[in-house]
């Protein structure tokens, strides 16, 4: 029994690695920043945040929609867009959208 | 990554019994991992791995702002911290965010909850001897499952930000609310952590700043 939970966790955990959403992914541990969207709109002075949180490949909780983050910071004029994810071992995982504008 | 913080701290406290538990656990789960060959062994390497760099990410302040460098300045964006509480009304978040050459003022953002939908009229953030106060605007309010979600902007003094992030002060959040006081006071170990960090960071944007 211990053998087959101890082989669920090990492959959730490797299963979630593979789901990160980054341009590389880093099996022990992923630090990875990256641009999703730019838009015609000219300069940026307010950043809002969302993000989502994984657990062991086999929980995943939250918003991340660049509509939240920019209401986070009452943007109403999008500038660009970038992403940040992070990931322990698959075990802790959060992506973070960030969305820059007016 | 304050989670993980947070379990290591708590694991810490445990009691004997407690402690003896989790050892009897750890054993019985590496044994288990043990006989599992490989997959064990990479299993319980990732979790050594996640304590190191969960550690080592704490005392670093690039996981806990972003910096954009754009044609009129560089805008900065300290991510959001849970480091007030309010024993009813629950926590206080908040970010900030900072442009350069505009006019010294940073913008603080921040989330808290209430039972009810009376907006806060403003906010007065005390560290020592630095005080950042002044009426707030609102950027939402939404219901939840219990209560309301508010959610406020107002604007700082930037020279300020780094003389509030003092580690030795026990600083206080007070939201005045339709003629009330609602006192948010700091969690003492997460403002330890995080005010070291956020000094440095607003140190550092005057440096840049000042080039």
């Amino acid at each position: 029994m211990k053998k087959l939970l101890a082989g669920i966790f090990a492959c959730a955990a490797l299963l979630s690695v593979g789901c990160a959403k980054s341009p590389v992914v880093g099996g022990i541990y992923t630090d990875v920043k990256d641009g999703l969207a730019v838009t015609g709109n000219a300069g940026s002075s307010k950043v809002g945040t969302a993000e989502v949180k994984g657990y062991v490949g086999l929980v995943a909780l939250g918003d991340a929609s660049i509509q939240t983050a920019a209401r986070e910071a009452g943007i109403t004029r999008i500038h660009h867009v970038d992403y940040q994810t992070k990931s322990y071992v698959g075990v802790y995982t959060i992506y973070t959208i960030i969305v820059y504008g007016d | 990554m304050w989670g993980f913080t947070r379990s290591i701290r708590s694991s810490s406290t445990a009691t004997d019994r407690e402690r003896r538990e989790i050892e009897s656990g750890l054993h019985s789960w590496a044994a288990a991992a043990g006989r599992a060959s490989w997959i064990g062994r990479l299993f319980l390497a990732g979790f050594f791995a996640v304590g190191v760099v969960s550690t080592a990410a704490g005392q670093n302040i690039r996981p806990h702002y972003v910096s954009k460098a754009e044609a009129d300045g560089t805008i900065y964006h300290t991510f959001p911290v849970t480091l007030f509480e309010h024993p009813e009304a629950g926590d206080l978040t908040f970010d900030i965010t900072y442009k350069e050459h505009r006019t010294g003022r940073a913008t603080l953002n921040f989330t808290c909850y209430s039972d009810e939908s009376v907006p806060v009229d403003s906010v007065r953030f005390v560290s020592g001897r630095t005080v950042m106060a002044g009426p707030v605007a609102k950027i939402y309010l939404e219901p939840e499952k219990r209560g309301w979600k508010h959610r406020y902007t107002f604007e700082v003094d930037a020279l300020l930000l780094c003389g509030f992030f003092d580690e030795t002060a026990l600083p206080e959040v007070t939201l005045h609310v339709g003629g009330q006081s609602r006192v948010y006071r700091v969690k003492r170990s997460a403002w330890r952590s995080y005010a070291p960090i956020g000094c440095r960071i607003f140190e550092m944007i005057r440096v840049n700043e000042a080039r």
